[in-house]
């Protein structure tokens, strides 16, 4: 298990014209391991950019990200789910593609997929290629793939937010019960309130670009949450709170 | 009875056209307008036809012409694929190459014949030779452009789970770049077939189809000359329709 913490990040991108573009300005953060934390900020403010800078694969113009174990184990899930799987894998290989690089051995493999794949919220033909499988059955796929190899940290930038409605549901009901099982470290980038909301420990609001964090709202509903709890006063309330912040801050934001 | 008026539908559509070019053929060769020296009747072309696969007369023709185009093809795709996949690799070989690449692919090939006479001398070599060059241009580039765009999503995956360079390249990089390197095997297969038929004609020989074909054009034995192409056009659609189900079964995923 691992959490993190982001101090002072900055990031700065400077086009081939040499134009600079200020994506990210001065965000702290902090992750609590097994904490469950949503991002959500108006469209394009740099929330996909914050997951790259975690991930690692973007590098911050300032600013430090510290884990609080070494080299934790990262999985990312990426909004794409189609180009993000192997078109010429099955469903059951994409799923053990990490394990199977990795070289560990096929009854270790079929042991950990066997054991992964119960509970599921819908169901998958295993042996189906990924443009057989429905968006809300890539994707799981393209979770699980992150799973099994037991992350520390799981990074997710609007997993869901091409499914339909219904399979959305669903997919928020199972990553609760994975968060809560495997107490594995969540970042979810969201641009869904009610999402944000329902999956939270706490809703990280970020400002229109460059983001920085505009406030951490804590979300001290009780777990396990049914997916009824999203048509309950106390769930209502929460989110008028963060509806009002996030439209005082995009209007200010425009009016500038 | 939908499903075999179907069947039904999509074999006549793809049928009443050769079956009425063969008819058209007939007729107009029975009505004797036009003279048989430029279009010999269809029953002395089929029977010239017959006569070369009964006599064994085509087949050293045959022999001799498919050893220069396996040979030709062979050594493109060999030295092509493995060159076109490190120029795809690198952007700096890629820009380096793109015109030299480019230039080779657009010049005509049968330009190059007097070169490789003097290069190769007039026996199987040249043929051999310009067969290769004719190919390997084509399948370089698309087997660097296959590589090239590979999708940067599922080389992220790839640095995500850990991947050498080596496992990025053969897991990942190859499966991406394979559909496209394919469409370069494909077209420089057409290709090669018309090279060989030409580079015969031009250079001469003693056995291959296309010195048979000027052979017949020589003493205007026209019947011969209408049923070698026949013959050729054959192999060449049966070569092609091969390759497309080979394609369409190892490369499952592609138009996905």
């Amino acid at each position: 298990m691992a959490g993190l913490s982001c101090n002072g990040l900055s990031v700065v991108f400077t086009t081939p014209a040499g134009r600079e573009i200020r994506v990210l300005q001065d965000l702290s953060l902090s992750v609590a391991e097994g904490e469950f934390v949503t991002i959500f900020g108006p469209n394009g403010c740099g929330k996909s950019t914050l997951l790259n800078v975690l991930l690692g694969h973007t590098k911050a113009t300032s600013g430090t990200i510290t884990f609080t174990t070494q080299d934790p184990r990262l999985g990312y899930i990426f909004q794409d789910y189609r180009s993000a799987l192997m078109p010429w894998l099955t469903a059951r290989d994409n799923v053990c593609f990490p394990l199977s690089v990795a070289g560990i051995s096929e009854v270790d493999i079929q042991e950990r997929f066997g054991a992964i794949i119960t509970g599921l919220p819908i169901h998958i033909n295993w042996l189906a290629y990924p443009y057989h499988l429905s968006g809300g059955q890539a994707q799981l796929v393209s979770i699980l793939r992150s799973l099994i190899i037991e992350p520390e940290v799981l990074l997710l930038d609007e997993p869901f937010s091409a499914l339909d409605y219904q399979t959305n549901l669903y997919m928020l009901r199972w990553l609760q019960q994975i968060s809560m099982e495997r107490r594995v470290t969540m970042v979810f980038v969201s641009h869904q309130i009610d999402e944000a909301i329902f999956l939270g420990d706490k809703v990280v609001l970020l400002t229109p670009g460059p983001a920085t964090v505009s406030e951490e709202i804590r979300i001290d509903l009780q777990r396990p949450r049914g997916l009824s709890i999203m048509g309950s006063e106390s769930f209502r309330e929460r989110k008028e709170y963060i509806l009002a912040r996030f439209l005082k801050m995009v209007h200010e934001s425009d009016s500038v | 009875m939908t499903i075999r008026w179907y069947y039904l539908r999509e074999f006549l559509l793809r049928a009443w056209l050769p079956v009425g070019l063969l008819v058209g053929w007939h007729l107009l060769g029975a009505s004797q307008w036009v003279s048989p020296l430029l279009l010999p009747s269809l029953s002395d072309t089929l029977s010239a036809g017959v006569g070369l696969i009964a006599s064994g007369a085509i087949f050293s023709d045959l022999q001799s012409s498919a050893y220069r185009f396996v040979v030709g093809y062979g050594i493109a795709v060999i030295v092509g694929v493995p060159l076109g996949m490190l120029i795809g690799i690198h952007p700096v070989l890629h820009k380096s190459f793109e015109f030299v690449l480019e230039f080779g692919r657009a010049t005509p090939v049968t330009a190059f014949f007097p070169l490789f006479l003097l290069l190769f001398g007039i026996h199987d070599p040249s043929k051999i030779a310009m067969v290769t060059v004719a190919s390997v241009f084509i399948i370089i580039l698309n087997s660097a452009y296959g590589v090239y765009y590979a999708s940067r999503t599922r080389q992220r995956v790839g640095d995500l789970f850990r991947l050498s360079r080596l496992q990025r390249f053969v897991r990942i990089t190859f499966w991406d770049a394979l559909p496209q390197i394919v469409v370069g095997l494909r077209t420089a297969l057409s290709l090669a077939l018309i090279v060989v038929v030409v580079s015969e004609m031009l250079i001469g020989t003693e056995h291959g189809l296309g010195q048979r074909i000027f052979d017949a054009y020589t003493v205007s034995n026209s019947p011969e000359l209408y049923a070698l192409l026949l013959i050729i056009g054959v192999i060449g659609y049966f070569l092609n329709s091969g390759f497309v189900s080979v394609e369409k079964r190892v490369i499952h995923w592609k138009g996905y």
